[in-house]
């Protein structure tokens, strides 16, 4: 019994993966669940649901220390997080939450990055729903089904919200946003 | 101009390394957090899941639960045997003969007749004669009923004699958890043998009373049948 159990378990890169992006993120992920929900125990508990989702995903994460997996890392947050409210509080507190998420608040804005900080002004105009969608799936490289997992929607709205997204950017394109 | 596949990567991908590399961990709120005791001990459970049953969380739980469980079970297990082995009760079976269901008699006596006892013998001494060797009396007393007690501090045995005042259409309930063993005759008087898991005695009814007397070792049971008939005698 023993052994089938065992033999059902993944391969050792996957736990070493697992460990390795605990080292590497789990302060991260704390300090953007306590900036949402200001609250101690439930910003452990948030941290500890992505965590799970994440070992159920384990999958989506190709590497550890990169920028991709970081903001993929902080998306899982910002989604665990809008569920656990949505669980504790109402919907309200939750569409404040939304907005909170951004992470603008961190961007220090200097002479040298101005361009790249105007380029991130620009994208956070873009609704955050279709920005998610469009960032875990051209820059992280997930499929809609994988994607549809990770955020609890279906694919259907996966697939509506990438092509509504790229509407926008066309828009801003042409609106000479870009 | 139209945005290819590519355009839309390359731009989003400037996006994220820009929005990622000017978070500064440090000056973010909660940086200096120090995790709580609970934090620590459900990640640690979680990571013991995902090390054996890697994405299958919830397996790992379910065994985890199991496992516990089991334990528990097999501590319990072990406690009862050696509390009956050392100190000579079992718990488990305390327990289940509390809540056993009990089953009550309800007797009501009918006066015996001259019919049925041509010579009907009376009692002729308050307490029994021919108690086994080593016994001696610790309680004799009578208010309602007579209760005299023997005991045998070598062999740890004890007797006891009940005796109660009848009449016609008393009424008395008693434990029925019992197995009768066998049809004794008492001076005359039916008489029955019983025994549950921890006594044995003889039981019967003359005409002004009815006798208990009990043993806690069933090898004395010709010595209690030989007290009840010195009764009469």
């Amino acid at each position: 019994m023993l052994s089938i159990l065992l033999a059902m378990a993944d391969s050792p890169e996957d736990k070493r993966k697992i460990e390795l992006l605990y080292e590497e993120y789990h302060k991260l992920m704390y300090a953007h669940a306590y900036n949402m929900v200001e609250n101690v125990h439930d910003a452990e508990d948030i941290e500890l649901q992505s965590w799970e989702k994440i070992i159920r995903n384990i999958h989506i994460f190709k590497k550890v220390s990169s920028n991709e997996t970081k903001k993929l890392i902080l998306t899982v947050v910002e989604r665990t997080t809008i569920d656990f409210c949505r669980k504790k509080w109402n919907i309200q507190k939750v569409e404040q939450l939304i907005s909170q998420s951004e992470l603008e608040t961190y961007v220090e804005t200097n002479d040298e990055n101005i361009e790249t900080v105007e380029l991130c002004e620009s994208l956070n105009k873009l609704p955050k729903k279709f920005r998610d969608v469009l960032i875990l799936h051209y820059v992280n490289e997930l499929s809609a089904k994988e994607i549809a997992e990770l955020l609890g929607i279906s694919e259907d709205t996966v697939w509506q919200r990438l092509h509504r997204g790229r509407l926008h950017l066309k828009e801003m394109k042409h609106d000479g946003i870009f | 101009m139209e945005y290819s596949e590519n355009d839309i990567r390359e731009l989003l991908l400037a996006y994220v390394n820009t929005e990622m590399n000017s978070i500064i961990l440090e000056e973010m709120p909660g940086y200096d957090h120090v995790y709580s005791r609970r934090y620590k001990k459900r990640l640690k459970k979680m990571l013991w899941s995902e090390k054996y049953f890697g994405p299958r969380l919830m397996l790992g739980y379910v065994v985890r639960y199991v496992a516990i469980f089991a334990a528990i079970i097999f501590s319990l297990y072990a406690a009862n045997e050696v509390s009956a082995k050392v100190f000579g009760i079992n718990p488990w079976k305390t327990i289940v003969s509390f809540f056993a269901d009990s089953e009550v008699n309800h007797k009501t006596y009918t006066e015996l007749t001259t019919t049925e006892h041509m010579e009907p013998k009376t009692i002729v001494r308050d307490v029994p004669l021919n108690v086994p060797e080593g016994f001696e009396v610790v309680v004799n007393r009578e208010n309602v009923r007579r209760l005299v007690v023997w005991n045998n501090k070598n062999v740890k045995e004890e007797i006891t004699y009940i005796r109660t005042v009848i009449g016609h259409n008393a009424a008395v309930l008693e434990d029925a958890t019992y197995e009768r063993i066998a049809d004794i005759m008492i001076a005359g008087y039916k008489g029955y043998c019983y025994t549950d898991p921890i006594h044995t005695w003889v039981e019967w009814e003359d005409v002004s009373y009815k006798h208990v007397i009990e043993v806690t070792n069933d090898s004395y049971i010709d010595d209690v049948i030989s007290m009840a008939n010195s009764l009469y005698e």
